[in-house]
């Protein structure tokens, strides 16, 4: 890798040993965990639902044509774009600030 | 050069077009009257786009344009992803699975949708802030180039095999039905004209072919629902309750007593046989949500933008897109049992699609708004597969010049256009390969091959990726070793499975009981890493584990990476 200008080493451990960068990582690592998780939980359990109780699945709602399977089926749609929602949200938001404030103070 | 060499593709698209026109086709594929709408709106997207790829041809001026197409907004990446995601084969297999099975085809939609969450949370941002053109880069960042990108650039390789194929059968079914062309002769058109994108354009012309032909699919696809919506009154139920009715009908006139009928009826409304055991069916779904984070074609895209934070925006955008497009797929498949099932201009006397079984949106277009609409939808639809097949072959190709090339035989100091020249004979070889495997596979249902290439995936691509960037213990061994036996082990098990086993080499049972590979090939994979990297003595192992922090601070934060791209 040629880079253009050597990276300033000094800067990067500076911002390695910071309380606020180890704060600010671990803080995103875990949210970033959690919300995985949550993805895979819920995948998980949509898939065992079909994979282990189909006649569950197939009951009508209120007594129509449509079934649980359809309505769970549109809420993963709608929740799996929801949760990338919230995850970009307090990243490109809170996560994001928190570092250019530690950067500036930091080069200041 | 440039602008001979695109008018003899041109030249060569069209001779095999006319000729075509007048050979023997065989099998039960039903041949339709030419269609000039269609093949007007075809060709006018295909003149738009050749004139991108000749305007991105006279930019690409360095290696980096030509991977990267040198930066695009978080939104129009978004779109670019959407529409790498939104192939033919889950436009034209989804639907027309959910007009055979009903609620099936929505598990398929729900697995490929739920990947992009993980992709989101745990290698995009990182990937971005440490990868220059493709996750080989990423993947092997701490570690001794040669084994890893070797072992990334076979995985590459592997999995844009089966996912082309799927491609090029998709664009050999549907040409075959709307333009009358012989399926040899389709598959030779789009295997052509993709050359000539990626050839030309690079990653800025594919990434643009990628972006109109989402908009126009999206529109093409509201466009249809808002047609079947109305024919059933704007009512989901009445949409349900009559496609109940069609096929308990269906089921009747198949000489089913009345209440096995209606229960045949009812069966499209719930899961039924596609899964048919649960170890299967969670071992599909991991395949498929793990798989997104190792589709090579996909990961690529993460370098078209300019930082991390863009990275995460294209991710929600896509993940938008898709989600909207998939509950399109849904409506549209139930639309079509709902409009066409009785039509036998449609279906033959048994119950079966005419022009082949991923069919059913397609003849649900003609129901919908006749031909012009046919001509509309049949246009996006080949467009889909020329832009994915693009994506496809620039990443392998990537795989072959950037990773094996330029970077483990020439240790890094390739020259940049020795690199490019690579990278061209490579597009070349594989626009070839693509035709020779279409071919041979055209029986097969495309949706499935996606799912061969998703468990490829998931279990080489992804496992590597994750302990690289998140396991400070991983070594080089670790990784190309950990990484090949996840790979082997998903191929293996695939072959051994009832779907190749049974299906392709009519064997009467399978060695494998289980339609996927991933529930075991996956864990595996990372079983394999952790052992191998914890047993690793060797000198280079200090050396990788070492480098971690230095590579956690960067995928972290970014700093002193776009430097390092910037060259």
């Amino acid at each position: 890798m040629t880079n253009a200008q050597a990276p300033d080493r000094a800067l990067e451990a500076k911002i390695a040993l910071d309380p606020r960068y180890v704060a600010l990582v671990r803080d995103r690592t875990r949210f970033s965990w959690l919300l995985t998780a949550i993805t895979v939980v819920v995948y998980s359990s949509f898939i065992s639902l079909i994979a282990f109780d189909k006649p569950f699945m197939a009951r009508p709602i209120a007594g129509g044509t449509t079934t649980i399977a359809v309505a769970l089926g549109a809420a993963m749609l709608i929740g799996t774009i929801a949760i990338c929602a919230v995850y970009v949200r307090r990243a490109n938001g809170e996560y994001d600030a928190r570092f250019a404030a530690l950067l500036t103070e930091l080069t200041a | 050069m440039t602008r001979r060499l695109l008018a003899m593709a041109g030249m060569v698209a069209l001779l095999g077009w006319a000729t075509g026109a007048n050979a023997e086709i065989t099998g039960a594929i039903t041949r339709q009257p030419t269609n000039w709408t269609a093949i007007a709106m075809f060709a006018g997207f295909v003149a738009i786009t050749l004139w991108i790829t000749g305007v991105a041809a006279r930019r690409t001026r360095t290696v980096s344009d030509f991977y990267t197409g040198g930066g695009i907004t978080g939104f129009q990446n978004g779109l670019a992803m959407a529409g790498d995601y939104c192939s033919a084969a889950s436009f034209l297999g989804i639907t027309s699975q959910i007009f055979n099975d009903g609620y099936d085809g929505l598990i398929y939609a729900i697995g490929f949708l739920v990947g992009w969450p993980i992709v989101l949370f745990l290698v995009a941002e990182k990937l971005r802030n440490l990868g220059r053109f493709t996750f080989a880069d990423v993947a092997s960042y701490r570690f001794l180039q040669g084994p890893v990108r070797g072992f990334s650039a076979i995985s590459t390789l592997l999995v844009v095999s089966f996912y082309l194929i799927a491609q090029m059968v998709g664009a050999g079914q549907l040409i075959q039905l709307l333009f009358g062309l012989p399926y040899l002769y389709a598959i030779v058109v789009v295997g052509g004209l993709m050359m000539v994108y990626v050839l030309f354009g690079g990653m800025r012309a594919t990434s643009w072919v990628q972006i109109i032909k989402a908009v126009m699919l999206l529109c093409g696809a509201t466009a249809m629902v808002f047609g079947v919506m109305a024919h059933v009154g704007f009512s989901f139920e009445a949409l349900f309750a009559h496609a109940v009715a069609v096929k308990t009908q269906v089921a009747l006139d198949s000489g089913l007593s009345p209440a096995d009928a209606a229960t045949k009826g009812r069966a499209i409304m719930g899961p039924g046989g596609f899964i048919k055991d649960p170890i299967s069916a969670l071992s599909f779904g991991f395949a498929l949500m793990l798989g997104t984070a190792g589709l090579p074609h996909i990961l690529m895209r993460f370098f078209t933008v300019p930082d991390a934070r863009e990275a995460r925006k294209s991710i929600l955008w896509a993940t938008i897109w898709i989600g909207y497009f998939y509950a399109l797929t849904f409506i549209l498949g139930f639309g079509a049992i709902v409009m066409i099932s009785f039509n036998p201009d449609y279906v033959d006397a048994g119950g079966l699609l005419r022009g082949g079984n991923n069919m059913a949106v397609m003849h649900l277009a003609h129901a919908i708004g006749g031909n012009l609409f046919l001509g509309f939808i049949s246009a996006v639809a080949f467009a889909t597969i020329l832009a994915v097949v693009a994506g496809l072959t620039l990443s392998a190709a990537s795989a072959i010049s950037h990773d094996i090339y330029a970077s483990v035989l020439q240790k890094g100091a390739a020259a940049p256009q020795k690199e490019l020249r690579v990278s061209r004979i490579t597009t070349v070889l594989l626009g070839i390969a693509a035709i020779v495997l279409g071919i041979v596979f055209e029986k097969q249902n495309v949706a499935f091959m996606v799912s061969l290439a998703f468990a490829l995936a998931a279990s080489g691509n992804f496992p590597v990726l994750v302990m690289s960037l998140l396991w400070k213990g991983c070594t080089t061994r670790g990784a190309a070793w950990g990484g090949g036996i996840g790979l082997l082990s998903a191929f293996i098990l695939t072959v051994l499975s009832p779907v190749i086993w049974i299906a392709v080499l009519h064997f009467d049972h399978a060695i494998f009981p289980y339609s996927s590979p991933a529930l075991f090939s996956v864990p595996a994979a990372f079983l394999a890493i952790w052992l191998i990297s914890r047993l690793d003595q060797s000198p280079r192992a200090a050396i990788d584990k070492a480098a971690y922090p230095e590579q956690r601070l960067r995928s972290e934060t970014g700093i002193g990476v776009h430097s390092a791209a910037a060259h």
